[in-house]
């Protein structure tokens, strides 16, 4: 019937996915994909931290038996790999980038610049001497 | 002022409880207030000093009607007659009978000769049918007559009591002025002639019965949610966003995004200056009673405890904490230790070498 078609096209126009449908924008607080994963494993690793701080304590140690330390390891290894907090990439909190961070800023040298420029950045002055 | 306002009330309350007489001898009550109200306006203060201390030995003296009178007068509230409801088959017994009476003698006088015999005959007939053991509702329904009124009085009297009150809210004068909402009145009001008119009554006049006290403990409901949003709409509608950047810097400062001047590293960990450090460094004490005095553990965890103590960071619970946790994974792994020979439970068994 008409009501049928016209109820699905509706459908078909607000979904995002669909593509060629789709008018919407998608818009998510994180640049990509890999910011999100960035997150999650952020996330994991404080919730876990304390304890598997603790036993990690117990592991790196010479003084402690060395049955009480292969226990430890094996207990190590029961979190989850996103709980380990090497995992953690110190992106750019705006582009993502991986690489060529500014690390008290948190942002990708190419965004850094740009705010400078526009004097967004408190203290940052185009360098000069000589 | 208020002295007598309050002694007005009083004498009215105090008249109305006290008095012997019923409530219908009003004219002489009115009498009564309009002169004593009289004799206080000429007099000074003094004359209402006077009043009060009457009323006060009033309130002491033995009152009029005893506690349980007054009580049971008005207290509770007065009893009502139930109304009977009769059960339904009764109801419909009663009018099969009725009718079925009224049609056979008229059938009878319609006929026509021996008036009498004919309603006996037919009474016998019906009436025979309906004392047989089938009692469905098609055969109690031959009896009765058929109702053929028009449905005029369902349409009217329909009306609830929500939308009665609705009806006498609505402010009627002059707040209708396109021609729409004119006819829409003048619809609405053809349909309100037919109606009974509803007595007016203003629920706010009238002495309280004083059953309820605010004082009391279980006075009136809390509805906490309702509370919680009403003070944020309060909040939403008196604020207002920040005009400039330093508005927008002051409701910063005020949330703790951004440092107070002057900078204070511990800014928000006020409480800790409260602790005295000797809490932060001898930690040893959280030793006793569990880990044994000798052996890999005990040097374990005086590492630990000679590592908190240099903890700037932690709270004095966040450290004993740790140390509590670490009790706990022990002794969840006593057998294992025991069989190593590094955990002693017997705290007297110090000295054993």
């Amino acid at each position: 019937m008409n009501l049928n078609i016209s109820s699905l096209s509706k459908f078909i126009f607000k979904s995002q996915s669909v593509p060629g449908f789709g008018f919407q924008q998608v818009r998510n607080k994180w640049a990509n994909s890999l910011m999100i994963r960035d997150v999650k494993r952020r996330r994991m690793s404080a919730e876990n931290f304390l304890e598997r701080s603790r036993i990690n304590a117990l592991r790196k140690n010479d003084v402690l038996p060395i049955e009480i330390r292969e226990l430890a390891d094996k207990e190590i290894n029961k979190f989850e790999m996103n709980a380990i907090p090497l995992r953690i990439n110190n992106r750019c909190v705006i582009t993502s980038r991986p690489r060529g961070i500014v690390k008290e800023w948190r942002m990708s040298r190419i965004v850094w610049r740009h705010l400078a420029d526009y004097n967004k950045l408190s203290g940052v002055q185009r360098a000069m001497w000589g | 002022m208020l002295s007598r306002l309050r002694i007005k009330r009083d004498i009215k309350y105090f008249v109305r409880c006290l008095s012997d007489k019923p409530p219908s001898d009003h004219d002489g009550k009115i009498s009564e207030i309009k002169t004593k109200d009289s004799k206080e306006q000429n007099k000074s203060t003094e004359s209402s000093t006077e009043k009060i201390q009457a009323l006060l030995k009033l309130m002491m003296s033995e009152p009029k009607i005893s506690e349980s009178e007054y009580r049971e007068k008005f207290a509770t509230a007065p009893e009502r007659q139930k109304k009977h409801k009769p059960d339904v088959l009764e109801v419909k017994m009663e009018k099969i009978e009725e009718s079925i009476t009224k049609a056979a003698s008229d059938v009878a006088q319609a006929i026509g000769g021996d008036v009498k015999q004919t309603e006996a005959e037919l009474l016998s007939k019906v009436l025979g049918k309906i004392n047989q053991t089938s009692t469905s509702l098609s055969d109690l329904i031959v009896g009765m007559k058929v109702d053929r009124s028009k449905d005029s009085d369902e349409t009217v009297t329909k009306e609830t009591r929500g939308q009665q009150v609705k009806r006498l809210m609505k402010p009627r004068e002059g707040t209708e002025d396109t021609r729409y909402s004119q006819r829409k009145e003048k619809t609405t009001f053809e349909k309100k002639r037919s109606m009974p008119q509803p007595i007016s009554m203003d629920i706010f006049s009238g002495e309280p019965l004083g059953i309820f006290k605010t004082k009391q403990e279980n006075y009136g409901t809390k509805l906490e949610v309702w509370d919680h949003l009403s003070q944020r709409e309060l909040l939403l509608a008196t604020s207002q966003p920040p005009a400039n950047y330093f508005q927008k810097m002051i409701q910063w400062t005020e949330q703790g995004k951004v440092w107070k001047f002057p900078i204070d590293n511990e800014q928000g960990i006020e409480e800790e200056q409260n602790v005295h450090f000797s809490e932060h460094i001898f930690l040893d004490a959280h030793l006793e009673g569990w880990c044994p005095t000798k052996g890999p553990i005990r040097h374990f965890m005086e590492l630990v405890c000679v590592g908190l103590s240099k903890n700037a960071f932690y709270t004095v619970k966040e450290k004993q904490d740790h140390i509590m946790w670490y009790k706990e994974y022990f002794e969840s792994k006593q057998d294992i230790l025991k069989d190593i020979g590094v955990w002693e439970t017997q705290p007297t068994s110090e000295a054993s070498t």
